[in-house]
């Protein structure tokens, strides 16, 4: 058992954490029987003070077998009525949370009307006010406004407040439909937990779809190029060994600067098979530049769109020859994380692995016949953005990043890679029998491969 | 998996209490005990820690909690026991070889 590490199959994750003490109490139950069974022949009358003492520890020792066993039998029964319980629980809560959100989005819009003309009205005298103000006193403000921000960081850490606002971001559309005088329960008909025909993507198509209106647009053409010096053989490639763990495939995820890296293996029957190691957001990537890692791509796969990085992997695969029959395991961080996600479920690829880290992902339904694993931080932001956690066959591993009393630098300092890296080596010391499956079904490489990195740039479109 | 940390010689493991060898029967009777005493605190170290499972058992988790410390608590007793045994075996055996009354 790693510390603070919790596993499950799918969107629970105390399941597993339940089937593992009861396998631990079985374990004893069955040894406490070995010993009792030894106990009997060692009473042979030479001192009827050892007799009796031995007769005690055999009574001890079998009740203690028979408590195990029940307690095993009982964890047992509760992880599974605690499964279906709590899957049916989720169903109707959201149910009734899209209705409240929905009958919410209703009121706030009629109230908006009345009260749209006095914001409107303070805003301005603020801006007003703002403008009179002297430089110094602007730059002062500004300060003030900044370190009060700086403040709040720590508080966006929390998995309460985290998970509140994955709620929050999954119950949007069910208010923006409210919004728009849809009744609530037919909101709550369409949503995730009715027909499924609205959701988080909705709201993220619908950011999109303003963005695009801005002129900022996520799904726009990509180049991709191989990097390295040898330009006159497009590109360099580099020997690697087969990756071997979890830690191993998170350390080899590249930054955002060359965003994919692929790297070709033969397996022990003469296959094909290919690792693609795909980067996370460039954070000061402009909107919609030239960099395809950028929130707009975010924004476009959460909206379940062909964005920009997303187009860049697929003409990497495409030029590395990879077919609908080469094996494939995707392994993504953040938006690599999103986009691995995919890919692998697109059913163009014989995806034989996924393993994800700190991705916005949780809209993306993993049900592919693959090992998938999950990794995500409890205190991290990026993967409430995509909402609650729908059907998922993956072995989801969730940890802390930040640890009690620690001050770390940086806005969102559980969703670094770094940090990623030290959970991912937790994880393969795990012993989680899910976990383990999932990383021995992996697929094993014999020998040496070889790598290439790419670089990609979005194509801005000719202008009007 | 569970390995017992005593090594017990194949002389051991005859059953005691033949009676042709008294003191030998006593010393291998002694290595058993010490042998059970070290697979009871071997299912002590198997117990899983309540920290293991904090944070969503609620009551059920407390009652888990305290079932487990009744056990651990009981076992713990047992191997004290044992090594009572233990030492009252290697005393007699020692009375023994000494040419005392058996």
């Amino acid at each position: 058992m790693s510390d603070g590490l919790a596993v499950g199959v799918g969107a629970g994750v105390a399941i597993d954490e339940l089937e593992r003490v009861s396998r631990a109490l079985q374990c004893a139950a069955e040894h406490c029987h070995e010993i009792a069974v030894r106990i009997p022949p060692l009473r042979t009358g030479v001192s009827a003070g050892i007799d009796a003492d031995l007769w005690e520890v055999e009574g001890s020792v079998v009740r203690s077998r028979e408590r195990f066993a029940d307690l095993a039998s009982a964890l047992r029964s509760a992880a599974t009525l605690y499964d279906a319980l709590e899957r049916s629980t989720a169903r109707a809560l959201e149910s009734v949370a899209s209705q409240c959100a929905a009958a919410a989005g209703l009121v706030m819009s009629r109230l908006g009307l009345l009260i749209v003309p006095g914001l409107v009205a303070a805003a301005s005298g603020v801006v007003a006010v703002w403008r009179l103000l002297p430089e110094r006193d602007r730059d002062s403000v500004a300060d003030l406004m900044t370190q009060a921000l700086t403040g709040l960081l720590p508080a966006l850490r929390e998995p309460a407040l985290l998970d509140a606002i994955r709620s929050a971001l999954s119950l949007a559309d069910d208010a923006a439909l409210g919004t728009v005088g849809v009744p609530p329960g037919v909101v709550a008909l369409l949503g995730e937990s009715g027909l499924g025909l609205s959701g988080i993507e909705s709201s993220a198509l619908v950011v999109a779809g303003l963005a695009a209106v801005a002129g900022v647009s996520g799904t726009d053409p990509v180049r991709i190029d191989r990097a390295g010096t040898d330009l006159r053989r497009g590109g360099d490639t580099r020997l690697v060994a087969p990756p071997d763990s979890l830690a191993d495939r998170v350390g080899r995820i590249p930054d955002a600067a060359t965003p994919i890296v692929i790297e070709r293996y033969v397996l022990a029957d003469g296959s094909e098979h290919v690792e693609v190691y795909i980067a996370g957001t460039d954070a000061h990537a402009e909107l919609g530049g030239e960099q395809p890692w950028d929130m707009a791509s975010n924004i476009a796969i959460i909206g379940r769109s062909d964005a920009s990085s997303l187009q860049a992997v697929r003409s990497a695969l495409a030029a590395e020859g990879v077919t609908a029959d080469t094996s494939i395991v995707f392994t993504g961080y953040s938006q690599g994380g999103a986009i691995a996600t995919a890919l692998a479920e697109s059913g163009d690829y014989r995806t034989t692995g996924l393993v994800s880290v700190g991705a916005p992902s949780g809209a993306m339904p993993v049900r592919g016949d693959y090992p998938a694993i999950v990794i995500e931080h409890r205190d991290d932001l990026v993967p409430v953005l995509s909402g609650i956690r729908r059907e998922s066959n993956a072995v989801i591993v969730r940890g802390d990043a930040v640890s009690v009393g620690e001050r770390p630098d940086g806005p969102v300092p559980a969703h670094d890679l770094a940090r990623y890296l030290r959970t991912a080596a937790q994880a393969d010391a795990h012993d989680s029998e899910a976990l383990r499956a999932a990383i021995e079904a992996l697929p094993r490489v014999p020998q040496s491969g070889v790598a290439s990195a790419y670089t990609a740039t979005r194509i801005p479109p000719p202008p009007q | 998996m569970f390995t017992p940390t005593t090594v017990v010689s194949s002389a051991a493991c005859l059953p005691p209490g033949s009676g042709a060898d008294p003191v030998g029967d006593l010393q291998r009777q002694g290595v058993l005990v010490g042998d059970l005493r070290e697979r009871v605190v071997a299912v002590l170290a198997l117990l899983p820690e309540s920290r293991s499972f904090e944070g969503w058992w609620g009551p059920a988790r407390d009652a888990l909690h305290e079932s487990l410390g009744i056990e651990r608590a009981r076992l713990e007793r047992e191997v004290a026991r044992l090594d009572s045994v233990r030492v009252q075996l290697d005393a007699a055996a020692s009375h023994l070889a000494l040419g005392g009354p058996g």
